[in-house]
């Protein structure tokens, strides 16, 4: 893996006019603005739009984005339908739930629940879970240990179909 | 995540309020890294954002709807132009004199000249991050 950041970062505003209806504005600010001076560069804009548009400004968010310059190639069979879906626990007693898409078979057991005693997982859910992580419930409490780990199925879409599947006439 | 047939599908976590956007960073891709160890896809790309929502809120006070788009057109010192599409802009700002009556906002218009200047004079750049300059015009366009 290479990442590398995108030279900007994007702000998208969400604005509600009288009628219910939803638009967006956006616009970008270099990649090294701190989150801080973002938000405080689009609170000065946030009266501004409002006064051009008649909008109610419902709020806004800030993206930094990067991506990977050489990817590799993924394995042969892979699928992201096939899921590995972590179930964890939060200091609040609610639990968190995390995907990871095209769940390897080599770190499945045989009645298609996932080995946390391999090594590959045990590193990842090091990265969840440790008192170094930065990763939390969507309420912002702590992630404390894992409470299941199992293989789940999404329904294929459309688009993912194979594009050959009407290749025999059907 | 893509996977041998080219789709693609999301792995999203939440974070610890107020963590830099660099380090945020930073840990996203090593955890892309761990998940990659562990699933046949390959991370292609990773983001953060942060949200805000303004409380208490105003109803519209009216005079644009969403699919009315002000388009506004900015100048760099390169070639490049920036474009920031405004939804709602009200129509009653729109120019009545010289050819483009109707189409295009007038320039003069306070609010018009308040947000255009709040641009160019504060940090938005382009979207390859080229500097904005100068506003050049802004026009209506409807969209769905």
């Amino acid at each position: 893996m290479a990442f590398a950041s995108k030279p900007t970062g994007d702000l998208v505003f969400d604005l509600l006019d009288e009628t219910g209806d939803h638009g967006k504005t956006k616009a970008h600010f270099p990649i090294a603005t701190t989150v801080a001076n973002v938000f405080t560069a689009a609170d000065a804009l946030v009266p501004l739009l409002q006064a051009l548009t008649g909008c109610t400004v419902l709020g806004y968010s800030a993206s930094y984005g990067s991506r990977d310059t050489a990817p590799a190639a993924p394995a042969a069979g892979s699928r992201v339908e096939n899921k590995g879906l972590f179930v964890f626990n939060l200091a609040n007693t609610l639990t968190s739930r995390m995907e990871v898409p095209g769940i390897l078979q080599a770190v499945l057991l045989e009645e298609g629940l996932i080995d946390v005693e391999n090594s590959d997982v045990a590193a990842f859910l090091t990265a969840v879970i440790s008192g170094s992580s930065i990763f939390r419930g969507v309420d912002a409490s702590d992630i404390v240990s894992v409470r299941s780990a199992y293989q789940h199925f999404r329904a294929t879409t459309r688009r993912q179909l194979p594009s050959g599947r009407s290749a025999f006439g059907g | 995540m893509r996977d041998e047939t080219g789709s693609s599908a999301l792995m999203r976590g939440s974070l610890q309020p107020d963590t830099p956007a660099t380090a945020a960073l930073d840990q996203i891709i090593s955890l892309a890294g761990a998940a990659s160890a562990i699933s046949g896809c390959i991370p292609v790309r990773v983001s953060v954002s942060y949200r805000i929502s303004i409380m208490p809120r105003s109803a519209p006070s009216g005079g644009g709807i969403a699919r009315d788009q002000g388009v506004f057109v900015f100048s760099s010192s390169s070639d490049v132009h920036t474009i920031i599409p405004v939804s709602g802009v009200k129509r009653s700002k729109l120019s009545d004199v010289g050819c483009f009556a109707s189409e295009v906002f007038e320039p003069t218009d306070a609010d018009i000249a308040a947000f255009s200047s709040e641009i160019v004079s504060g940090i938005w750049v382009g979207p390859f991050g080229e500097p904005i300059d100068a506003f050049d015009i802004a026009y209506l366009r409807q969209v769905r």
